[in-house]
């Protein structure tokens, strides 16, 4: 076990490096001089040069690297070309900031997908069935900025029940810390993108619920409770309880959400988070914060898996591979 | 013996490569054939407009495809479909182009920096600073025809270098005029620029909740007159300006971009400022003289920092001192005339190399005053972020939070204290977001620089008040001066004449907007007796003739043969 361990870590140790590495390399073969972004097209030459200088725009590819990489480890990711502060910095405010939204919103994914999954398992074929994984399906098939916009015209616009965007009201005093995170002005901002995101999120753990049930449903013990008189709720549980294994493997695939799956929704909502940063970003290349992004983003996604893949090892020995 | 099965393993390299070396050269000649390979024209290419006899003509090379580097259509709608329908109109008048949309940040760096391109479509926004003609002007002097420079079209005349610098030095108002009048005649004449569209800037704000409203010249609603002057209806809260970009540093010696310029100005004070209708106004300053070179300014009494320190003669010469030392981007160059700062008490004595009649307004009614005891500590600026700013301004710094939102409150003990109880820039996702809360009224004041056209939804709601300007903006195409086509005048004045102006009033602008008669809108700089150039296909015709371009019968426009060639390459940047 120890040496599986060992060995799932080092995997992960070294994708990690493989994408500070490429992500390093991709974003200056784009096309562009982030200098100028930086400088604005308002400066002329020689401040040009000064600030090129301050940012290390000047030294060469492989000393950016290397200084970019030692750096990293030690939690540093650089200077924001925009905002003009620690990328860290940044991205701790935006993760927060998201993670209000899309958290519950995979809390909410999960413990619906699951209870809706067992249910139209249950009742696989009926109409109900068909209504729950059609209406779930069309929600995660139509683009996502369409339902946006229409939920936002519709429940903002024509009948005002909730603001038009952002995290809190424009002007609003201010409060500091964790506790701004649970008033009612947040709240009241937070209904909308929050809803449609569950939606969007349900389906997959839904119809894994839903696959994984009705295969179980067919096992020998179910009959064998079906014989013995077991009530319909019963057996349901009994085989709710089998079929969560599959969900476990969902996680890592929805913990990439964490961070990028709500991109469109956060631009339409106006959400100060880390999809909409990571767009804006890109715009106006600001390298480091690029960077910084993709970094977390691919982090968190690998760190989860190899997470899930432990977890996983001691859920069901079987998988156990050493 | 199956021969097939003889044939050696390098035989499948061989071929492999052989189809590289193909692709390798077909992509060789495709770049050498828009550039400079010389091609035969066919024997139905008969020059048509010379009367040379056909046996005798020599090889002529075609005139390249022309390419205008526009942002995306995704990036910016307005610039991509007004680029269109100039390729548009060009190719129909028989005179090849194209449109090559790029990403903003290459587009920047292709004009601004290493000058890669044919024709650069240009929206300049109308910003304060414009209001005096120096910006525009100095864009076309042959100081900036170099890498990073302005001048992006590569026009170098003396005789406008000579009246630039006689402009910059003028001491009267009239003086100075004429000076900008003829170079408008001179730009107008030569066309190294083809300024075409000002786009009438709109702007909302909340009429409900907030009156006392001042309209101002550029952009009507949003401006520091109303920040301050706006009168909150019954109730106290801030007021709220949505943007799409916000704030991104409140450092004034590092700021870079004009936006940042806008935040700084709150809570800094500058010595002057342009007033609601365009003229300067005194500001921290109670009065002002310009003596030739010299230029006397004595400050208010009694103002004071945010951290309550008194605000002195000391602070400016300091400030002017600093931002030239550390080569602040936004503020430095404003300084380069700038020879000696003396203060005695409240009085500050400038000395300038020359006379400068701009330098009031391009210096004096920008510069922020930064306090000495705060930024006399401070060695590298680029280190230190300013999180607190401490300035004189009427708004004192409250919170920020990055692409969230940035709160100032009024500084009640300012000279000019504003009726709101402080600001708050809001950060929106996208316009769109934009132009829904000030619909619901979640946001006071539009941000953002819109064309009227933008507003048109929010014309009949109820609360909001719109107001727009003919900016002093302009819409421009920069021909690329330092390549073949556009060195010959020409070929400029006949692209100018084929550019649809009225098309794209129509078609971009619904209507809304004002055809440009030169790069300095009117009224106050702009010299009446130039421009607009119409749009005429035979003028522009007339003008490839009389150059010695000739039309081939298959449509194909080649450049004069050497026998018949009048062009006028003058003033072209290497």
């Amino acid at each position: 076990m120890t040496q599986y361990l060992t060995k799932r870590l080092g995997v992960m140790l070294f994708t990690l490096w493989v994408v500070v590495t490429v992500t390093f390399f991709l974003f200056r073969a784009v096309p562009g001089d982030p200098s100028l972004v930086l400088i604005g097209p308002e400066i002329e030459g020689s401040a040009a040069d000064s600030i090129r200088q301050s940012f290390g725009l000047d030294r060469s590819l492989g000393a950016q690297y290397w200084s970019y990489l030692t750096n990293a480890m030690k939690g540093d990711l650089g200077m924001s070309f925009r905002y003009r502060v620690p990328v860290s910095t940044v991205l701790s405010e935006k993760l927060a900031n998201t993670a209000v939204l899309v958290l519950p919103a995979m809390l909410i994914a999960l413990v619906l997908g699951a209870l809706l999954g067992s249910y139209t398992a249950a009742r696989s074929h009926s109409r109900l069935d068909r209504l729950i994984t059609q209406f779930f399906l069309s929600v995660k098939s139509a683009p996502s900025f369409w339902i946006a916009t229409m939920a936002l015209v519709t429940f903002s616009l024509w009948l005002g029940l909730t603001p038009s965007g952002g995290m809190t009201t424009p002007g609003a005093p201010r409060i500091e810390g964790f506790e701004r995170f649970f008033t009612g002005d947040v709240l009241s901002h937070l209904i909308l993108p929050l809803v449609i995101l569950a939606a969007i999120f349900t389906v997959e753990p839904l119809l894994t619920m839903r696959t994984s049930m009705i295969e179980v449903l067919n096992d020998d013990f179910v009959e064998f409770g079906q014989a013995k008189g077991f009530s319909r709720s019963r057996i349901t549980l009994h085989a709710a309880r089998n079929s969560l294994l599959p969900m476990v493997s969902l996680i890592p695939s929805i913990a990439g959400h964490l961070i990028a799956g709500s991109v469109i929704i956060e631009i339409v909502f106006s959400w100060p988070g880390m999809g909409r940063e990571i767009v804006d970003a890109v715009n106006r290349f600001d390298y480091p914060m690029m960077q910084g992004t993709f970094m977390a983003i691919a982090a968190l996604a690998i760190v989860v898996n190899a997470l899930a893949d432990i977890l996983y090892t001691y859920l069901d020995p079987r998988v156990r591979l050493t | 013996m199956n021969l097939q099965n003889q044939r050696p393993h390098w035989a499948r390299w061989v071929t492999l490569m052989a189809v590289f070396a193909l692709i390798a050269a077909a992509c060789g000649a495709d770049g050498e054939t828009t550039t400079t390979a010389a091609v035969a024209p066919t024997t139905t290419a008969a020059p048509a407009t010379t009367e040379a006899p056909m046996e005798e003509a020599e090889e002529l090379r075609p005139v390249p495809t022309l390419r205008i580097i526009t942002k995306t259509a995704a990036e910016g709608p307005p610039r991509y479909e007004q680029a269109r329908l100039i390729a548009e109109s060009w190719t129909a008048a028989g005179i090849p182009a194209e449109i090559e949309p790029v990403e903003s940040s290459e587009l920047g760096r292709r004009g601004f920096s290493v000058k890669d391109f044919d024709v650069y479509i240009i929206i300049y926004d109308p910003t304060t600073d414009r209001l005096d003609p120096e910006n525009f002007l100095a864009r076309f002097t042959t100081a900036k025809a170099v890498e990073d420079g302005s001048n992006l079209s590569g026009y170098t005349n003396p005789a406008y270098d000579e009246l630039y610098q006689t402009q910059v030095n003028a001491v009267t108002f009239e003086e100075r005029l004429v000076a900008v009048h003829e170079m408008q005649e001179l730009l107008f004449d030569d066309q190294p620029v083809a300024p075409f569209i000002h786009i009438v800037i709109g702007g909302a704000y909340n009429s409900t909740d907030w009156t006392n409203f001042t309209k101002s010249v550029g952009t009507p609603v949003y401006h520091f007159w109303n920040a301050i002057g706006l009168t909150p209806v019954g109730h106290s809260d801030p007021l709220v300006i949505g943007v799409t970009s916000g704030a991104q540093t409140l450092n004034p010696v590092v700021a870079a971009t004009s936006e940042a310029a806008v935040t700084i100005a709150h809570i800094y004070d500058p010595l002057l400022r342009i007033g609601p209708d365009g003229d300067l106004v005194n500001w921290a300053a109670s009065s002002y003289s310009i003596d030739g070179a010299t230029v006397s300014v004595t400050l208010r009494d009694g103002m004071t920092f945010h951290d309550g320190e008194a605000v002195t003669g000391e602070d400016v010469a300091f400030t002017f001192n600093y931002l030239v030392e550390k080569e602040s981007p936004l503020y430095g160059g404003r300084l380069g005339p700038v020879e000696s700062v003396t203060a005695d008490g409240n009085n500050v004595e400038i000395t300038l190399s020359a006379p400068n009649a701009a330098f009031a307004t391009t210096a004096l009614a920008q510069i922020p005053i930064l306090p000495q005891h705060v930024w006399s500590a401070v060695d590298d600026p680029s280190e230190f972020s300013n999180d607190e700013p401490v300035g004189s301004g009427p708004f004192k710094f409250e919170s920020m939070a990055l692409g969230e939102d940035l709160r100032l409150t009024a500084h009640a003990d300012h000279f000019s204290p504003p009726a709101a109880s402080g600001l708050v820039w809001a950060v929106f996702g996208s316009l769109d977001g934009l132009l829904a809360a000030i619909e619901t009224q979640e946001i006071d004041v539009l941000g953002d620089f819109v064309s009227l056209t933008q507003l048109s939804l929010l014309e009949d709601v109820e609360g909001v008040g719109i107001e727009s300007n003919t900016g002093h903006g302009v819409n421009a195409l920069h021909y690329n001066m330092r390549r073949e086509p556009f060195c010959d005048k020409h070929m400029r004045i006949a692209l100018s004449y084929l550019v649809p102006t009225e098309d794209m009033i129509d078609i971009v602008y619904e209507g809304v907007a004002a055809a440009s008669q030169g790069i300095i809108a009117p009224p106050l700089w702009a010299n009446p007796e130039v421009g607009p150039v119409p749009y005429d296909v035979d003028g522009a015709r007339a003008h490839l003739e009389t150059a010695g371009y000739v039309f081939g019968d298959d449509g194909t426009l080649y450049y004069p043969p050497s026998d018949a060639d009048n062009r006028d390459m003058s003033f072209c940047a290497s």
